[in-house]
């Protein structure tokens, strides 16, 4: 399924149970939508770093094994961003939902 | 694909410390996902091709992160402007204040030398005066964005 436009909500929402590195944050929106949200994961890290640059999130760093380990976790504009986008999504899915069920 | 052919395809137009960025989170990534193929069975070099190829095409992902980051071209652009600026600054800096001074110090001889009226003068000056801030303002604004961690 395309997910353009909404990885970054995804990715805003997976990062509110805490803090995150990409191989997470890539596997939780997979494992979560039961596989039906997949897509490749290099595309995750220019909406990660998109998203970080906009003030979303915040980074940190940390070396295992001789590599560099970076940890993404949520600003409060992030949460204010997530809060936003999932109260759109919302009212979006629901105008939809009722067209295509017949209720609208 | 290897990795290497893959991180350079994705990050060779992005300044060094942006394909840095980027290269540390790839690398971490493909590294933990080999890991898990390998827990899940597979041979080193099959989790190697596997966590590669779960990563998708390098050209989408470059395209990406040229949207965020700042390029090598675009940083030679704004290098340039920012030299051309920095020029147009440190050339103004004499004119304004010998401009200033002999307003200040000569202001009547100037007048009639120049056979100018006052109003003139004053025109003079405060063109020449935004002029000044205009540079000002915009070499700071440069100065912001490069420093502004994109580079």
């Amino acid at each position: 399924m395309n997910l353009k436009g909404s990885l970054s909500t995804l990715i805003l929402e997976v990062l509110s149970h805490g803090p995150s590195h990409g191989y997470e944050i890539a596997t939780s929106i997979k494992r979560r939508s039961a596989g039906v949200l997949d897509f490749k994961e290099g595309t995750l890290y220019p909406t990660l770093h998109t998203l970080e640059r906009d003030g979303m999130l915040t980074s940190e760093t940390d070396i295992e094994n001789g590599r560099t380990r970076r940890y993404y976790k949520l600003t409060e504009k992030g949460s204010k961003t997530l809060q936003k986008s999932t109260l759109e999504w919302e009212r979006v899915s629901g105008a939809i939902s009722g067209i295509l069920g017949g209720t609208a | 694909m290897t990795l290497e052919q893959w991180l350079y395809t994705a990050t060779q137009n992005l300044v060094p410390k942006a394909a840095q960025k980027v290269r540390e989170d790839i690398e971490f990534h493909v590294e933990t996902a080999m890991r898990r193929y390998q827990i899940e069975g597979k041979s080193e070099l099959e989790a190697t091709e596997f966590a590669i190829r779960d990563l998708g095409y390098p050209k989408v992902a470059a395209r990406g992160f040229e949207k965020t980051y700042l390029t090598k071209s675009e940083l030679n652009l704004l290098a340039s402007d920012q030299e051309t600026i920095a020029n147009k600054i440190w050339l103004s800096i004499p004119w304004f204040v010998a401009f200033i001074y002999v307003t200040i110090t000569n202001f009547s001889h100037s007048v009639e030398f120049w056979n100018l009226q006052p109003w003139q003068f004053s025109v003079f000056t405060f063109i020449i005066t935004i002029q000044f801030l205009i540079n000002g303002i915009i070499a700071r604004k440069y100065s912001l964005k490069t420093g502004s961690g994109l580079i």
